[in-house]
C-alpha cells in the first residue's frame, strides 16, 4: 500500500514537471537561442548566417488599419520572415484615439513589446518615463541599419531629452521624385474640356472658370451642381486645410506639422501663420467663392464621408486639397456610365505667389513623428527584434518587405525589377497587397528611396508606374490635352524639394504654459477663418474684418510662440551639429 | 445595529456587489485627484511628481476669459436639454398611458426608444443628409416648393446651435426617459381611477387629478438626481456637431477640457477641472434639494 502511495506521489510529480515545461512561457530574454519544441530554419540576418534554433515567437503589433490579416505569418513575406526568425507578429487592432492609448498604456506600463507613437510629444513621454530601449549600441553593430538611416539617426536622436537614439520611423528617407505629394484643386474633367483645356493656375483663373463652369452646368445627374466642396467640418479641415495656400508657391513647406507658425524653407526660421500674406489670400479666395456662390455652404458641417459623397455622385465641379479622394470617386463614376465627371489634380497659386514666380517647396520628409517605432522594456527578446530590424535595413530585407518575393511580385531584366501581374493587382487590390505582406509591416522602417537599381524599393512609388495603375484612360487623356508628360508634370517642373531637416522634429512642450498659448493661437486662427470665409460681402469688408481679427490675434502675443520656435531650432541645430 | 444587520444578511449580501462596484470605480479613482495638484508626467510615479499646489486650478480662470464662455453655453444647453427630456418624456408616458390599443401602443413605445441605440455619429449624418443648407433633404425640397430662396443652415448658424443639441436630445432619449414615468404610472393603484370614474371623473380630469399628482415624485427625483449633471455634456455629440461657424454657441466645457487637457498631455489641468466641476455639481444638487424640499415639501435626502 505504502509502495503504491510513493509510486502514485513519483507519478504525479512527473506529470506535473511535465505540465509546467509545456505551460511554461519563454519570458528569460536570454533564451533566445534556447532549444524549443518547434524547430525553425536558420535565420540569416543581414548576409549573416545563423543556425540557432528558436523558438516561435509572437510579438503584439498595435493597428488602426482595417485589414483581414490577423497574424503575419498568414502573408507570404511574414512566412519569409517566420522561416528566417520564427518570428510571428498578431495584429490587435486598437479602434478609438489612439493618442490616448498611448498615454494610457504608458501611465499602466502595460504597452507592446513595438510600440507605435504618431507624435514627438508622446515620443518624449515614453522617453522620459523610461519605457523605451536606446539602440545606439544596436547602430555600432549593424552597418546597415547607420548607414540606410544615416541622415535619419542625428535627427531621430535630438527628439529624446538625453540625445540617445531610442527610435526609428517609417517613410523615410524619401527621395523627391517617389514622395512629391502635391494636393491642390481636384477639378471635372468636362468642365475643362467645355472651356477649351484651359491652363489654370491663379486664384482668379479658378473663380473664372468655375464660375463659367457652374453656369454651364446648373444640374448634374438632375441635382445642383455645386462649385466646390471641403471638408471643412473635420478636425483638420478648417484648422489644416483652409489656409494651406503657402505651400503652393515659394518660401514656406509644410515641414513643421505645428499649426500656429509655418516654417520658412528659404530663410530657414520660423513665421506666424495666422499673419502670412499667403493664408490671408487663401481665405481671401475662398471668401470670393463664397460670395460668387461656388463655395458649397454644407462646406463648414461637411466631414470626410459627405464630402465623399458629393464627389462620388460627381455634382461637385471641383474639391479644394482632399485629392487623394479623386481616385475612388472617379473609378466609380466610369463604372457608372459617367467617365465624363471624372477628376483631376491641377495646381494653384495665389496671385502673390503668381507675381513672384517662385519654385515651389515640396515636402520631402528627414523625419516622420507620425510614424515613429520603438522597442519597449517590454520586449521579451529585444535581441531578436533587433536581430529582424538589421534584417530588415539590408538590401535583402528592404526589397522583399516592399517589393515581395522573386518571381512572384517582381522579376529581374537587366539588372532593375520588373513588377508582375500580381504586384499591379496588389497595388490595385488592398486585400490583394495585404495578402503579400505589403502595409503590414511598416513598423520595420519602410523607405520611399530607390534601391541600388534606380528602381523605388516600393516599385508603386515610381511615377509612370503609379500613373500606369491609377489613371482612367480619360485622366491620361485630360492630362496629355493639357500638355502634361504625367499626372506631376506640373509639379516637377516648377517645384523643388524642400528637405525638413531639423525643422521636422521641433516642436513645444505641449503641458508648459507656452504648449497652452500655442493651442490658443492655432484655436484663435481656426475659430477666426469661417468668419473670414463668409461674413464678408466685398473685398473692402474683408480687409477691415481681417485687420480688426490681427488686431485681436496681437493680443494674445504670438510672437512668443515664433521666438521659442526659432529659438528652439537654432538650439537643436547646435546639437545636431554635436551628432554628427 | 449589528443585530438588525446579520438578521437581514441576505439582504446586505445581494447589496454588498453593487457597493463594492460604487466604491472600486467611483470612490477609488477620487484618489488620482492628486494629480491635479502634482506635475504629472505619465509613466512617472505620483510620488516622484513635483508638488504645484493650486496652480492649474488658478491658470483655468487666468489664462484667458474662455471659461465664460464655455459655462453659459454649458449650463444653457445642459438646462435646457434636463427640462426638455423630463418634460417630453413626462408627457410622453401619460399620452402612451392613454392608448387603448395596447400593440399600438407597445408599438410607439418601441419606435420611440429605438434612437437611443443610435451612435451619435449616425445621428449626425442623418442630421446633415436632412439638414445641410444646400443637399439636405429638407432644404432642397423647401427651396424646391419656392417656401425658402436658399436653404436653412440648421448645423452651421450658431443661432440654431442650443435648440438643435437640445431637441436632438429630447428625441433621442425621448423613449428611454419615459420608461421610468411609465413605470411609475403603472404603480398607481387603480383603485383610483375605479373611485374617480365613479364620482364621473373623463379622461381629463383623471390624468390632471391622479397621474400627474402621482409623477410628480419621480419627476423631483429625477429632477434632482439629473441637476448633479448639468455641467457634464456628452462629449460625442458635441465633438461631432461642433464645426467652424457655430463653435461660439456650442463648445461646451468638456470640449475644453478634451482640447487643453487631454490632448495636450496635460492631465493635471484636466483634472483640476474635472474636480471644479465635480464640487459645482454636488453643489447644485444640494440647492436643487433644498428648493424642492421647501417648495414641494418632496426631497431625496
Amino acid at each position: 500500500m505504502r509502495k503504491t502511495g510513493k509510486r502514485l506521489g513519483a507519478f504525479v510529480m512527473a506529470l506535473s514537471l511535465v505540465l509546467a515545461a509545456a505551460c511554461s512561457s519563454n519570458t528569460n530574454s536570454n533564451e533566445g537561442t534556447s532549444s524549443a519544441t518547434t524547430p525553425a530554419e536558420s535565420g540569416q540576418t543581414a548576409g549573416k548566417e545563423t543556425t540557432d534554433i528558436k523558438e516561435e515567437y509572437t510579438i503584439k503589433v498595435l493597428t488602426q488599419n482595417n485589414s483581414q490579416i490577423k497574424k503575419s505569418d498568414e502573408t507570404k513575406i511574414g512566412k519569409v520572415i517566420k522561416e528566417k526568425f520564427n518570428i510571428v507578429f498578431e495584429y490587435v487592432q486598437t479602434p478609438g484615439n489612439y493618442a490616448d492609448k498611448l498615454n494610457l498604456m504608458l501611465a499602466g506600463g502595460d504597452y507592446p513589446e513595438i510600440i507605435g507613437i504618431q507624435d514627438n510629444d508622446t515620443f518624449d513621454k515614453y522617453v522620459r518615463a523610461g519605457a523605451l530601449l536606446p539602440l545606439d549600441e544596436f547602430v555600432n553593430e549593424t552597418p546597415d541599419f547607420a548607414s540606410r538611416y544615416s541622415k535619419q539617426i542625428p535627427l531621430w536622436k535630438l527628439s529624446a531629452n538625453d540625445g540617445k537614439l531610442y527610435k526609428w520611423e517609417s517613410n523615410v528617407p524619401a527621395d523627391f521624385n517617389n514622395a512629391l505629394e502635391v494636393n491642390d484643386i481636384g477639378i471635372r474633367i468636362d468642365a475643362l474640356e467645355q472651356q477649351g483645356w484651359p491652363d489654370l493656375l491663379s486664384t482668379d483663373d479658378y473663380i473664372a472658370f468655375l464660375k463659367k463652369a457652374l453656369a454651364d452646368n446648373p444640374t448634374t445627374n438632375g441635382q445642383k451642381t455645386l462649385g466646390m466642396i471641403v471638408p471643412f467640418a473635420e478636425p483638420w479641415g478648417m484648422q489644416g486645410i483652409s489656409d494651406i495656400m503657402f505651400e503652393k508657391g515659394g518660401r514656406y513647406s509644410t515641414a513643421a506639422g505645428n499649426l500656429g507658425v509655418l516654417w520658412n524653407q528659404v530663410d530657414q526660421k520660423y513665421e506666424d501663420r495666422m499673419k502670412n500674406e499667403y493664408v490671408k489670400e487663401n481665405y481671401q479666395f475662398f471668401n470670393k467663392l463664397y460670395r460668387e456662390g461656388i463655395l458649397d455652404k454644407d462646406s463648414f458641417t461637411d466631414k470626410l464621408d459627405q464630402f465623399n459623397e458629393k464627389l462620388n455622385s460627381g455634382r461637385a465641379l471641383s474639391s479644394w486639397y482632399v485629392v487623394w479622394a479623386l481616385t475612388t470617386a472617379n473609378h466609380g463614376l466610369v463604372e457608372a456610365g459617367q467617365p465624363e465627371l471624372q477628376y483631376i489634380n491641377l495646381p494653384v497659386r495665389s496671385m502673390t505667389q503668381i507675381e513672384r514666380n517662385e519654385k515651389r517647396q515640396i515636402r520631402v520628409e528627414d523625419t516622420r513623428p507620425f510614424a515613429i517605432f520603438a522597442i519597449t522594456k517590454n520586449a521579451k527578446h529585444p535581441d531578436r527584434i533587433k536581430e529582424l530590424l538589421a534584417f530588415s535595413a539590408s538590401e535583402e530585407g528592404r526589397v522583399l518587405l516592399q517589393s515581395g518575393i522573386e518571381g512572384e511580385e517582381y522579376t529581374i531584366e537587366n539588372g532593375k525589377r520588373v513588377p508582375t501581374e500580381a504586384y499591379k493587382k496588389a497595388a490595385t487590390d488592398p486585400d490583394a497587397g495585404r495578402n503579400i505582406g505589403f502595409g503590414l509591416f511598416n513598423f520595420l522602417g519602410e523607405v520611399y528611396t530607390n534601391a541600388p537599381d534606380g528602381v523605388p524599393y516600393s516599385m508603386n512609388l515610381d511615377q509612370a508606374f503609379q500613373d500606369e495603375l491609377v489613371l482612367t484612360p480619360e485622366m491620361k487623356d485630360a492630362y496629355s490635352q493639357l500638355g502634361w508628360e504625367n499626372s506631376k508634370d506640373y509639379f516637377l517642373k516648377t517645384g523643388e524639394s524642400a528637405h525638413t531637416g531639423v525643422a521636422g522634429t521641433i516642436s513645444i512642450d505641449t503641458t508648459s504654459e507656452l504648449g497652452a498659448l500655442h493651442q490658443k493661437i492655432v484655436d484663435f486662427r481656426t475659430k477666426n477663418a469661417a468668419k473670414l470665409i463668409v461674413t464678408p460681402k466685398s473685398d473692402e469688408e474683408f480687409e477691415a474684418l481681417y485687420q480688426a481679427t490681427i488686431q485681436e490675434y496681437e493680443k494674445l502675443k504670438p510672437e512668443t510662440i515664433v521666438n521659442e520656435y526659432n529659438r528652439l531650432y537654432q538650439e537643436k541645430m547646435a546639437q545636431l551639429e554635436q551628432l554628427k | 445595529m449589528i443585530l438588525k444587520i446579520f438578521r437581514h444578511r441576505e439582504l446586505y449580501l445581494m447589496l454588498l456587489p453593487a457597493v463594492v462596484l460604487v466604491f472600486i470605480f467611483w470612490y477609488v479613482p477620487i484618489l488620482g485627484w492628486i494629480i491635479a495638484f502634482v506635475n504629472y508626467k505619465p509613466g512617472i510615479s505620483l510620488s516622484s511628481a513635483e508638488w504645484v499646489g493650486f496652480q492649474q486650478f488658478k491658470s483655468f480662470f487666468t489664462q484667458s476669459s474662455d471659461y465664460i464662455y464655455l459655462l453659459r453655453n454649458t449650463l444653457a444647453i445642459n438646462i435646457g436639454t434636463l427640462i426638455s427630456n423630463l418634460f417630453t418624456a413626462f408627457v410622453f408616458a401619460i399620452l402612451l398611458n392613454e392608448i387603448r390599443l395596447r400593440f399600438f401602443g407597445r408599438f410607439i413605445q418601441t419606435v420611440t426608444f429605438f434612437p437611443f441605440f443610435i451612435s451619435w455619429v449616425i445621428i449626425y449624418s442623418l442630421s446633415n443628409a436632412l439638414f445641410a443648407p444646400s443637399s439636405g433633404a429638407i432644404n432642397e425640397m423647401l427651396v424646391e416648393w419656392g417656401i425658402l430662396n436658399e436653404g436653412i443652415n440648421l448645423l452651421g448658424d450658431p443661432q440654431y446651435s442650443w435648440g438643435l443639441m437640445i431637441a436632438l436630445n429630447a428625441w433621442k432619449h425621448l423613449g428611454y426617459n419615459s420608461v421610468i414615468f411609465i413605470a411609475s404610472i403603472v404603480s398607481i393603484p387603480s383603485d383610483y381611477y375605479e373611485a374617480a370614474e365613479i364620482d364621473g371623473a373623463n379622461r381629463f380630469q383623471k390624468i390632471w387629478h391622479i397621474t400627474i399628482p402621482a409623477l410628480i415624485p419621480t419627476l423631483i427625483v429625477l429632477l434632482i438626481l439629473n441637476s448633479g449633471w448639468i455641467l457634464n455634456s456628452n462629449f460625442e455629440q458635441f465633438y461631432l456637431f461642433t464645426n467652424g461657424t457655430n463653435w461660439e454657441k456650442i463648445e461646451v466645457l468638456d470640449m475644453y477640457i478634451y482640447k487643453y487637457g487631454l490632448k495636450l498631455l496635460n492631465f493635471p489641468y484636466a483634472t483640476a477641472v474635472g474636480i471644479m466641476k465635480t464640487f459645482i455639481s454636488l453643489a447644485l444638487i444640494i440647492v436643487v434639494n433644498e428648493i424642492s424640499k421647501r417648495a414641494t415639501g418632496k426631497a431625496v435626502f
